[in-house]
């Protein structure tokens, strides 16, 4: 596990992040309606937004508690939780996410970068190999019913 | 390798048209967001009517690519079954095609294998680790909505795992049921008889089932959602709310639930664990607590049983840590997707109701409110005591091999169809002692299933009900109930 604080990973992230906010910024369509003003602090944050390429990377990260105080609050934490084997607090976090987080005092270990990519091609049934499958499943039965 | 939404619903249309006898595809009321038509297939093999209905749900995360083409080869399966007595064997564990088949004509099962096209198709072509639906968010540079937190149940309540952030993967919506791929399943629920209901995500090898908002409590009837001071997008009020359930229904989804853990086992020997969902983590507005809550927060509404799956284990990487691409879709996903179907069997099958069916699909002679008799002694009395729960679990143990049998033959039928009319009048009465002719009836039907059957397991499980039916003669009902308590 690598601590988050002053890792290399990190810089990467905040890097990242400053990209997103500049490309959401200047590609913002002109005819787009004036965007409303977040509810609260957690809305600003660049979170699951796809639009105009903004977000290319997530991490895989544990968040931990530096003290009792902190470690109340993190079970509050407004972020993405994914299941840990080992009960730790795990999120997919963008670059965003891991500022606030850094902000608000918590540590952040991060474990991997999961770049914003499409699903492997060559996991993707082709639909003729879909078709010929189901053929050779149901071939004999079909013509029987 | 994982098929596209367009294939996925290649197969289904060709199994609608090429067999119409046994199952029919249903477009669902609701397009999804982007406008894609989303279907189920609805299996109604045989002709009995009046039967219970089960739902299976994939596809609601969109990364959790595994599930929907788990359904869609269960339903080739059925096909399979059905049509050419294919037994089903999914690695250690084999699934009888004469069995099958009953299961098949006792129910009316809707498969809904991918629920939420839009997010499946984004995260194969754009982001692999997309949840959500494709719902633009207003105000917000974001986008989606987590279907499984939409629900009406708890809705808006916020946890760990359920935001109000429109930014948020467990994004919870702008109001219940705001998004086209929830409505579906109410309407589904609203429009046919559902009693039993499954929602299949990816992954950590668990069987689910409510409450997920709050722990579960079975000692006090006021603590109920229904008088919470649920305020949107608040944490739960009270903190340490304890959700009722009434103790046979935690019972039955406890043991419902560790049935299906064995039969997944058995394919190929992991282990899934049996919870809550509050075990895992808390959630509000998931189907799966939303289907079990329709009864209690409107009587009127019939009770359905709410489970969900999270089919296969977290993948390590080299260092310990989870692989989360690889564990939410695997480059291999075939040994997860047979244990999903033999969890999803295991369902079925348990979702069989031997009597229920017997008196009311065969001989029509149990009204709903004879057969209210009988289910308020397996849950108001069998379900007080060891010995009573013992007894339950045996007869759900024994109800499907010994519908098999009692379906042979057409003479047994009917005998079953007439015992089960007299049980039936002898409990408008529990102060008539049992007659010893109707006595030795029940123990010469008895003997024919043993005679009928070469399992060992299924004579000494007969055995036993033997005795408790010998042990009642020259006794009132009321006292053989007693005894069945003790025994």
């Amino acid at each position: 596990m690598k601590r988050a604080k002053k890792s290399k990973k990190q810089e990467q992230a905040a890097g990242a992040g400053s990209r997103a906010k500049s490309t959401k910024q200047s590609r913002a369509p002109a005819s787009k309606p004036e965007r409303k003003k977040p509810q609260n602090p957690s809305d600003a944050r660049s979170g699951n937004d796809h639009r105009d390429g903004a977000l290319t990377m997530r991490f895989d990260a544990t968040i931990h508690a530096p003290d009792k105080q902190k470690a109340s609050r993190i079970d509050q934490l407004d972020i993405d939780r994914v299941p840990d084997p080992k009960g730790l607090v795990r999120a997919l976090v963008t670059a965003a996410d891991l500022a606030r987080l850094l902000d608000q005092g918590f540590e952040v270990h991060l474990h991997h970068a999961h770049p914003v990519q499409p699903l492997n091609p060559k996991l993707i049934e082709k639909d003729e190999s879909v078709r010929r499958w189901l053929d050779k499943k149901l071939g004999t039965k079909r013509k029987k019913q | 390798m994982y098929r596209t939404v367009a294939q996925l619903d290649m197969v289904m249309n060709t199994l609608g048209t090429d067999f119409p006898e046994l199952c029919t595809r249903v477009e669902m009321p609701n397009r999804s967001v982007q406008g894609r038509p989303i279907h189920a297939l609805r299996f109604h093999a045989g002709t009995a009517t009046g039967r219970r209905g089960v739902l299976i749900v994939g596809g609601v995360h969109g990364r959790e690519l595994m599930n929907p083409d788990a359904i869609v080869d269960l339903m080739i399966e059925l096909i399979l079954a059905y049509t050419a007595n294919q037994d089903i064997t999914l690695g250690g564990k084999t699934w009888r095609a004469r069995e099958l088949k009953i299961m098949m004509n006792t129910l009316d099962i809707w498969l809904l294998p991918c629920a939420n096209p839009d997010g499946r198709e984004h995260a194969m072509n754009v982001d692999e680790m997309w949840r959500q639906n494709r719902r633009d968010n207003p105000g917000t540079s974001c986008e989606g909505v987590d279907v499984n937190r939409n629900h009406d149940i708890v809705w808006g309540v916020t946890t760990p795992f359920t935001s109000c952030s429109p930014c948020n993967e467990t994004y919870v919506g702008p109001d219940r049921f705001s998004e086209p791929e929830t409505r579906n399943i109410r309407d589904l629920c609203d429009a046919h008889r559902i009693d039993v209901f499954l929602d299949v995500h990816s992954f950590t090898g668990l069987v689910l089932y409510p409450w997920g908002h709050a722990h579960t409590q079975t000692t006090d009837p006021t603590q109920r959602f229904t008088t919470l001071a649920t305020a949107t997008c608040a944490s739960l009020t009270p903190p340490a709310h304890l959700e009722y359930m009434l103790p046979r229904d935690q019972l039955r989804f406890q043991t419902v639930a560790a049935k299906i853990a064995a039969d997944i086992h058995a394919v190929n020997g992991r282990s899934y664990t049996p919870t809550s969902i509050r075990g895992l983590y808390a959630a509000t507005g998931t189907s799966t607590d939303y289907v079990y809550s329709r009864h209690i927060a409107d009587p009127a509404l019939r009770k359905t049983y709410g489970f969900g799956f999270e089919t296969g284990l977290p993948i390590l990487r080299p260092d310990g840590s989870v692989n989360l691409p690889e564990s939410f879709h695997p480059a291999n996903p075939e040994p997860t997707k047979i244990e999903t179907r033999s969890g999803i069997i295991s369902l079925l099958f348990q979702s069989i109701c031997a009597i229920e069916f017997i008196g009311t699909t065969l001989s029509g002679s149990g009204s709903g409110r004879t057969l209210q008799k009988l289910r308020d002694v397996r849950d108001q009395r069998l379900a007080t005591t060891d010995a009573g729960r013992k007894l339950i679990a045996l007869f759900e143990r024994v109800q499907i091999p010994l519908l098999g049998l009692i379906l042979a033959d057409k003479p047994l039928t009917k005998e079953a169809m007439s015992l089960l009319d007299t049980s039936l009048k002898l409990l408008e009465n529990e102060e008539a002692k049992v007659p010893t002719r109707e006595l030795e009836r029940g123990l010469a039907f008895l003997d024919s299933l043993a005679n009928r059957t070469t399992s060992k397991t299924l004579r000494r499980d007969l055995d036993t009900i033997r005795k408790q039916v010998k042990s009642s003669g020259n006794k009132t009902v009321a006292k053989a109930l007693k005894q069945l308590l003790k025994s």
